[in-house]
């Protein structure tokens, strides 16, 4: 369970990431 | 206790997103290069993300007892696996952004003509893929694990300061010498850690050394390890946690293994190690001779009855080799007279190998003690619990009324088996914070 808890936070931490990277890109070329 | 643990849980998450985020930050301040194309900035912040989650990973194995707490190791190191793809995947998208919105971009994988920049960004994420495979086919392609952990370590090192070289003559952002001095400070620290985790940390082990006392055979393909310090005090450690073992050589030589003390922690005078017969290392402990020198890098690990130390009653939860950390604590209670109720549930192959099997027996009139073997391949008058340990079984011996935090249950045993139970455990309506696991197939 906790090793599940840990695979989804690993997923939320890519995709927070890849969010951040969107808004910084397009703070770059707006 | 709890309280203090989940705000340190919460703590460590937030300071890993925090510094997984910082280079984006920073490539905002100071003197920011003109924009370009939406797809090649993308590109860029998910490299430098992907960079600095990449030097994150040596924070995590780097065994910090503060970091490892509110987790316990065996999460920390599947999370280390986990975040490990998640990183490859941005790294990956860097590059192959690049190529797909400007294919010119593709001659750059020419390595002969390509610049330098380049040359060692395509290096780095070659050898970061051979990195992966190699660590998740580990077991798959027969690599001894001795081997694959100083490659692991060489070869993480070597990609993080080929993709340093990459964006500083890149340039682009780093445009400025102070934020070039930042980048190099950073790569520097990590290098410093691994230095400390690898050189300086085996140097203090050298001086805290510990000698065989002696090998003993155990039931379940299992030997006993009794280790006394040697010229030095030793140290304490709670029941239930685990050191990391380098037998023969000297601290430097990485063969190091982690094991769960089976031993009392009431023992100052001598620790114990119950090691099963499973792979390469394992099955050369009984060749330990007395007063061979080993080194112990230890104690490690939250899994300690010691941490709930507020139970009113403990329930254990063993498969096979998983009951070693459970017999340190039913040992220490023993040893502390402690009376509260206590349960185990020890799953086994046959009656023959349920290790400690003698010793549980004399335990019982010594300790509030409870036990409820459960026999793979029982004999033929067996009129206990047979099977894989299910919900019915644990439904059937369990307290019926479950008062949170009243009750902690500590769970070790093989993975298919500790999956099972955990699953076994919730349906039963015990509350999650109240299980508390390892597993020992750490790496």
């Amino acid at each position: 369970m906790r090793q599940r808890v840990s695979t989804w936070l690993a997923i939320c931490i890519g995709l927070l990431v890849l969010i951040l990277a969107l808004a910084f890109a397009w703070m770059q070329t707006a | 206790m709890r309280r203090r643990l989940v705000v340190q849980a919460v703590f460590w998450i937030a300071t890993y997103i925090a510094l997984a985020i910082a280079p984006l930050v920073l490539l905002k301040l100071g003197e920011v290069p003109p924009g370009r194309e939406y797809w090649r900035e993308l590109s860029v912040a998910l490299g430098f993300a992907g960079l600095t989650m990449l030097t994150l990973q040596f924070a995590l194995t780097a065994r910090f007892r503060s970091i490892k707490a509110p987790y316990g190791a065996d999460v920390i190191y599947h999370f280390h696996r986990q975040i490990s793809l998640v990183t490859f995947g941005l790294i990956l998208a860097h590059p192959l952004l690049l190529f797909i919105f400007s294919p010119a971009t593709l001659g750059l994988l020419n390595v002969l003509a390509a610049p330098w920049r380049a040359r060692l960004g395509v290096l780095a994420v070659l050898l970061l893929l051979g990195l992966i495979l190699t660590s998740v086919w580990r077991k798959r392609l027969a690599i001894d694990y001795s081997a694959w952990r100083i490659w692991h370590g060489l070869l993480a090192t070597g990609i993080v300061a080929l993709a340093m070289g990459h964006i500083i003559l890149a340039r682009h952002y780093l445009n400025q010498p102070w934020k070039q001095a930042i980048w190099v400070a950073y790569g520097l620290f990590w290098a410093g850690l691994l230095v400390y985790v690898r050189i300086i940390k085996p140097i203090l082990l050298l001086r805290r050394p510990f000698v065989v006392e002696r090998v003993t055979p155990e039931r379940g393909a299992a030997w006993t390890l009794v280790l006394r310090p040697d010229g030095n005090p030793g140290f304490g450690f709670m029941p239930g946690q685990f050191a990391w073992l380098t037998a023969g050589r000297s601290p430097f030589a990485e063969a190091e293994h982690p094991f769960s003390f089976s031993s009392s922690a009431a023992d100052t005078g001598r620790i114990a190690f119950t090691i099963k017969e499973l792979g390469d290392f394992t099955r050369t402990i009984k060749d330990l001779r007395p007063g061979q020198r080993v080194y112990v890098d230890g104690p490690f690990g939250h899994f300690s009855v010691d941490r709930q130390p507020h139970a009113a009653e403990y329930v254990f939860i063993a498969g096979g080799v998983g009951i070693t950390p459970i017999m340190s604590m039913l040992r220490t209670l023993a040893d502390r007279v402690d009376v509260r109720p206590l349960l185990l549930f020890f799953a086994s192959k046959d009656w023959d190998s349920v290790t400690f099997r003698e010793e549980l027996e004399t335990l019982i009139p010594r300790l509030n003690l409870k036990i409820v073997h459960v026999l793979e391949k029982p004999p033929a008058q067996w009129d206990g619990e047979r099977g894989f340990l299910s919900q019915a079984v644990l439904e059937k011996h369990l307290p019926k009324e479950w008062d949170r935090n009243a009750i902690e249950v500590f769970l070790c045993g093989p993975p298919p088996m500790m999956a099972a139970v955990e699953q076994a455990l919730l349906k039963l309506g015990v509350p999650l914070g109240d299980i508390h696991s390892e597993r020992f197939n750490l790496v």
